[in-house]
């Protein structure tokens, strides 16, 4: 049963009305046919029994004559007429007895059954009288009428008419009905297929169309187009309205039509208004056309929709993409934690910091990073921040493969609806600002410095050349050998270092005055290199320039660089000591607004902690009583002067190492002086000069 | 021998400028201020003045100014401790012979002095 049901609803819709249809006409059929037999068959039947008892009773009529007469004759020609003219061959026998039970005449061929007699015995009074008798090969029906003359019974008729015959007739009957039954099925089933198709084509389409948007096409189309459409009907020259046209859709399903008696709703409410309207009467189609119609504007509805969520994803995917490159392209560390600290994003620059990937660090903690005891102070600090939603603002200093570095690190609170959700870093490297700072808070210290140092010259200098002049004046007075001469003459040597360590001072204390004039550099450097030079070839140390004739004459005072240039030489040959050269090299720089002189020597060279350190007064690697450790301080002081800078670089360059033969063989690591100044003005260009080669850090 | 001023702020510097140039045989006056200086220069003939640039009310440069109104064949040097450009371009526009830097030598001093008092 279960199962049956099971089949039958899986049956196409068409085969269901098919045979629902069939079904109700096969049912009626039936039941009309059945009563229609019932019905006809008894009339049949009576109609027949009508007949027999005419028959018996015409007979009886007939036969009284005769019997009277007692013509056999007659009597056996009556009833032998009677049974061949029946038309109806439904008559099986007759005969007639008379009174004592004698039979007259009879139609049987074969001999009188006597059994006969016995049987459909009829009182005087009665009409006739029916039996029906069965006799093994056939039933019937036997009428007997008596034969009266007056209130005198002169004998009895009998005759027979046939069952089958008469069930003939009705089975007949019941054909023609069967017949007329199918008939009506079979022409019901054609009429009923034709409707069902129409149905149901309608019906597939729809459900094509709902397959294909769940496919994705929401591009469907199943009503049919009116024939007229609105602008036609009411004589619409509005063609701005977004229903003119529109040949798809009909005008209800439009927002924004611009007929008077159109609503501003938009589908469904906006149908309400046009149920009067002349357009939607005779554009409205069945419940399967509303169906149809409701189904595409859904879909349109759903493609706009979905079109509107496309853009709004392309837009936040572009949005994203934007925020990513920002923050990745960002030289600056920035993360977002969450309020249990772990981290949330974190951009390139972190994870170059941490030499991790991206993947490795989102989802963990400090402590999956850096080392616990850092993680520690981290996750309390943090902690901290997160509690009192103060935001923090340090400087960090971090040792590290490449040295020092600083970071300026901002720690704030997210806050989202008065409550913190997280915590935003930002990191920045502040390493360079930092140099400048240190080299900043040293320059003043070195101007500092030299206003201290300045004065204290000044102030000392004359005790100083009071001692001194008393000590020569002294020296003049005893003879040479005396020993009383020698002591004031270590007196006066003593003094004499006093006198030049404050000449040195004053040099470098010096900031104002300077006799600016016209003057060659390449001059000056020659000039000194040619003092000097004979000297140092004692030591067998040689003086190699390598001028650059470009450089036009600048504003300075040129025996003050002179002794700059006296210096740096010295300092040279100092740093050699035997067997080496010293390079001279001038060039302009690349702007040709600066030159550079570059003196680089093929000696021991400078240690790198000390670089930093040789410019400042009284410091010196020098034995003892070689040096004050002032000469760089005056060379600084000077170069300052002169709005331009001195550094120095340990070892040599490859671009400065000096490839003459005097300069091959066995030499130190070397250091070379960059001496740069302005051709124009009294301060150095903003820009950098490419010509001086950057400290490897 | 020459009649010699020396005006100078500190006082044991002109004594011994005085002790020096005594043995050379010439005739030292120091002066710390710079009035006695000048009257000094109004009456007696001086023939060389030693002046510090930095004096207590004047500059040596004004100094030296005054003193060549005074008298104009007046030799001068001037002896500093605070050497600068101005100064000595000053100073040797207004006649003086020599500009020096202190600490001295007792030998360059007594050259030097030679030498001026030469010229006249």
């Amino acid at each position: 049963m279960h199962a049956a049901f099971h089949y039958l609803s899986r049956l196409s819709f068409q085969t269901k009305i098919n045979i629902g249809l069939a079904l109700i006409i096969v049912c009626f059929g039936l039941l009309l046919g059945a009563i229609n037999y019932a019905v006809s068959s008894r009339a049949v039947l009576r109609e027949a029994l009508l007949r027999g008892e005419v028959l018996s009773v015409n007979l009886s009529a007939r036969s009284v004559e005769s019997i009277l007469s007692m013509n056999f004759l007659r009597l056996t020609n009556l009833v032998t007429e009677m049974v061949d003219r029946d038309d109806r061959k439904d008559l099986v026998y007759a005969f007639i007895v008379d009174r004592h039970g004698q039979v007259m005449a009879h139609t049987f061929r074969d001999g009188f059954p006597v059994a006969l007699l016995q049987v459909n015995q009829v009182g005087d009074l009665q009409p006739f009288g029916m039996t029906l008798l069965d006799t093994g090969r056939e039933r019937l029906y036997d009428f007997a009428a008596p034969v009266m003359v007056g209130s005198t019974r002169l004998g009895t008729v009998r005759i027979a008419l046939s069952h089958s015959t008469i069930k003939a007739a009705i089975d007949r009957l019941m054909w023609i009905n069967l017949v007329a039954t199918a008939g009506a099925t079979l022409l019901a089933l054609i009429g009923s297929t034709f409707f069902a198709r129409t149905v149901t084509r309608r019906i597939n389409a729809l459900r094509h169309s709902a397959e294909q948007v769940v496919k994705g096409n929401l591009d469907v189309q199943i009503s049919l187009a009116p024939d007229r459409s609105c602008w036609e009907i009411m004589d619409c020259k509005e063609k701005r309205c977004p229903a003119h046209e529109d040949r798809l859709r009909r005008c209800w399903y439009i927002a924004g039509t611009f007929c008077p008696g159109c609503s501003s709703h938009n589908f469904p409410e906006k149908l309400d208004d046009c149920r009067n309207c002349p357009v939607y009467r005779r554009n409205a189609g069945d419940e399967i056309q509303s169906l149809a119609e409701s189904f595409e504007f859904m879909a349109l509805t759903l493609k706009d929709h979905i079109e509107e969520l496309r853009r709004s994803e392309r837009n936040l995917a572009r949005q994203k993409q934007l925020l990513n490159t920002i923050l990745d392209v960002t030289p600056d560390m920035v993360t977002l934690q969450d309020e249990e600290l772990v981290y949330l994003a974190v951009n390139k620059a972190f994870c170059r910091h941490v030499g991790r990937e991206e993947g490795e660090i989102v989802g963990g903690t400090d402590f999956d990073i850096f080392s616990d005891e850092q993680a520690d102070r981290n996750f309390h600090e943090d902690m901290q921040i997160l509690l009192t939603s103060h935001p923090l603002s340090k400087e960090i200093m971090t040792r590290g493969g490449k040295g020092k570095k600083w970071h300026h690190v901002v720690k704030v609170p997210v806050v989202e609806n008065g409550k913190i959700i997280g915590l935003l870093t930002t990191a920045r490297d502040i390493t360079v600002v930092k140099q400048y700072q240190e080299k900043l808070i040293h320059s003043q210290k070195m101007e500092d410095l030299g206003r201290l140092a300045g004065g204290v010259a000044h102030e000392i200098n004359t005790p100083l050349s009071i001692i001194l002049g008393y000590s020569q004046l002294l020296l003049k007075d005893f003879p040479a050998d005396d020993p009383v001469a020698q002591d004031i003459g270590i007196i006066e040597k003593q003094a004499q270092v006093c006198r030049k360590i404050v000449a040195d001072l004053l040099s470098f204390s010096r900031t104002t005055e300077q006799a600016a004039q016209p003057m060659d550099i390449n001059d000056s450097l020659r000039e000194v290199a040619e003092l000097v030079e004979h000297i140092f070839r004692q030591n067998r140390i040689v003086i190699n320039l390598r001028l650059d004739e470009r450089i036009p004459p600048i504003s300075g005072d040129k025996e003050r660089l002179k002794q700059v240039w006296i210096n740096l030489y010295n300092n040279a040959a100092d740093a050699i000591g035997d067997d080496g050269c010293i390079s001279v090299t001038s060039k302009l720089c690349a702007h040709r607004r600066r030159l550079v002189v570059a003196v680089a020597d093929t000696g021991s060279g400078v240690a790198e902690d000390d670089l930093d350190k040789i410019f400042e007064p009284f410091f010196t690697t020098k034995p003892v009583d070689k040096g004050t450790g002032l000469g760089l301080s005056v060379t600084f002081g000077i170069i300052k002067d002169h709005g331009g800078r001195i550094s120095a670089i340990s070892p040599v360059p490859s671009e400065y190492v000096d490839d003459s033969p005097a300069c091959s063989g066995d030499s130190g690591p070397g250091t070379v002086f960059f001496v740069e100044l302005p051709l124009e003005g009294n301060e150095l260009p903003p820009d950098e000069c490419i010509e001086i080669p950057k400290k490897e850090t | 021998m020459a009649d010699i001023l020396v005006l100078d702020d500190v006082l044991d510097v002109g004594v011994m400028l005085r002790r020096i140039l005594t043995r050379k045989g010439h005739q030292v006056h120091v002066f710390s201020d710079e009035e006695p200086a000048f009257e000094h220069a109004r009456k007696n003939p001086v023939d060389m003045a030693i002046l510090d640039i930095k004096l207590k009310k004047m500059s040596g440069v004004e100094v030296l100014e005054e003193l060549k109104k005074i008298n104009p064949k007046i030799r001068v040097m001037m002896l500093t401790g605070y050497p600068t450009l101005e100064t000595a371009k000053e100073a040797l526009q207004l006649g003086a012979d020599e500009y020096c830097v202190k600490p001295i030598d007792i030998d360059e001093l007594e050259e030097k002095t030679a030498e001026i008092l030469a010229k006249g």
